[in-house]
């Protein structure tokens, strides 16, 4: 009797990009939040220190982020959209920059296409991030206004 | 920036119930035409342990982007897939639960629901509700399940459709979600159409008066009923007994020879997609009922030539079992 073997399937690609590894990494204060910033864009690091963490700051908070370079996306960001549902947020530009928090968690995730870099990043993301991150989950739709603007100007960097 | 909250007041047709490949999903909406988009799964009750959440809002201002494909990114426990610029569905794998915002035109589609979003939302829930999605076409005869498995390009789904020409039912032709119930393994099927290839007419000229267009992954193929194109008969379960590893020679002929069940369930392992650590319980679980699959006989089909050959004798091999 044979036992012949298809050959098992290598591991299926990443589609999703959850496993793209992230080396480089930040601590920040933002507030009385302590955040820890892992990515894979090199440029990120650099383009967050003016918020390093300061020893002497105890904080209240700590976040994670994992910023990923979504580097295959080339589309401008969209109409920005902010999607609410108990501890998570949603902000999407479509596929140039989606955004998720998960508050109860503390983590903040992010895939940032090509349009989001430099002064882009600076200028509307880090300060969308950073509303994000100081966000209380509880926060209703008049609170949103500096995200808003924030995701507006990014929105219109195309 | 729309700013869409998803709270009881904002979802005013709550906890509709829907029975899909297995699972039971709990649908709330704004709107009447999501639900009757997905009647043909509705159940009356919840009737069973493997639960999800379906939040959909229709969002009148959202335009859907035409020809646009879905992208998917996901990080830990969430889940994106963006529909063009303004739909967007959010799936949390640790709350079971998913969310959405829609256009008018995608909340009257079924055949959104039906061949895209319900694949997508079991694919990518399912390990951590307990339903497994496994690359294979799965037919029943009698109550006994056939699942048939392989690489991509293999030829699963136009052997599916010969062996549904020739005595068995047509579970699933690509995908099929595995539960462990009751101390058995259960195959489920979602409803969804087959999918052939461009050249697929040349072996059934039932295609012939169908145009291919360009599928999820970009091939181009024909997407049809089986039922009404083909009539072959369908049902939504089976129980598997036998599992068949397809390999393609260039010879026509057709052999079946015994499979290793541990290399069996080393292959839907290693197919399966890669889960993060944050999702352990729901990995293990997965494992499990790969498992309990690979259990059933396994053997592998060499084959060359026309898949009707083939499908004679599988019929006549799984007859004689």
């Amino acid at each position: 009797v044979e036992f012949p073997e298809t050959e098992a399937s290598p591991s299926p690609p990443d589609l999703l990009k959850r496993f793209v590894p992230t080396p480089f990494r930040a601590d920040l204060q933002m507030g009385s939040t302590r955040v820890v910033v892992k990515t894979n864009d090199p440029a990120i690091p650099g383009l967050l220190r003016g918020f390093k963490a300061r020893s002497r700051v105890r904080p209240l908070r700590r976040f994670r982020w994992k910023l990923v370079r979504d580097g295959d996306v080339r589309a401008p960001a969209s109409r920005p959209i902010l999607l609410r549902n108990g501890p998570v947020v949603v902000l999407s530009m479509g596929p140039a920059c989606l955004i998720g928090v998960d508050y109860e968690k503390n983590e903040l995730f992010a895939f940032l296409g090509c349009f989001a870099r430099g002064d882009t990043f600076t200028a509307s993301i880090l300060p969308l991030l950073r509303e994000l991150t100081e966000k209380q989950p509880d926060a209703r739709k008049q609170k949103w206004k500096t995200a808003s603007r924030h995701a507006q100007i990014a929105g219109r960097n195309d | 920036m729309r700013i869409l909250a998803f709270e009881s007041r904002d979802l005013p047709l709550r906890r509709q119930f829907f029975f899909v490949a297995g699972a039971t999903c709990a649908v709330s909406t704004n709107s009447r035409s999501v639900i009757d988009s997905l009647s043909q799964w509705r159940c009356p009750q919840r009737p069973f342990e493997r639960f999800f959440a379906l939040n959909v809002l229709m969002d009148p201002s959202a335009a859907r982007t035409r020809g646009a494909t879905p992208h998917f990114r996901g990080l830990h426990h969430l889940v994106f897939a963006a529909f063009g610029e303004r739909e967007l569905f959010v799936f949390d794998l640790l709350r079971r639960s998913v969310n959405g915002v829609v256009s008018r035109e995608t909340a009257e589609d079924g055949l959104f629901w039906k061949n895209l979003l319900l694949p997508i939302a079991l694919g990518v829930l399912g390990p951590t509700i307990g339903l497994v999605p496994v690359h294979a076409a799965c037919l029943d005869r009698n109550g006994r399940g056939l699942m048939i498995t392989g690489p991509s390009g293999a030829g699963k789904s136009t052997l599916a459709v010969a062996l549904s020409q020739c005595g068995f039912s047509l579970v699933s032709d690509d995908w099929t979600y595995i539960a462990q119930e009751r101390g058995q393994v259960t195959a489920y099927g979602i409803s969804a159409p087959v999918k052939l290839l461009a050249d697929a007419p040349r072996l059934f000229p039932e295609l012939s008066r169908f145009q291919p267009a360009r599928s999820l992954n970009g091939e181009m193929a024909f997407e049809v009923d089986p039922a009404r194109v083909f009539g072959s008969p369908v049902r939504s379960e089976s129980t598997p007994s036998w599992l068949v590893f397809l390999e393609r020679t260039a010879q026509a002929g057709c052999q079946i020879l015994p499979r290793s069940r541990k290399g069996t369930r080393t292959f839907f392992e290693n197919s399966a997609e890669r889960l993060p650590d944050q999702l352990a319980e729901a990995a293990a679980r997965r494992s499990e009922a790969i498992a309990a699959l690979a259990k059933q006989e396994c053997w592998l089909l060499r084959y060359g030539g026309p898949p009707q050959v083939a499908a004679e004798a599988i019929s006549g091999f799984c007859e004689r079992m």
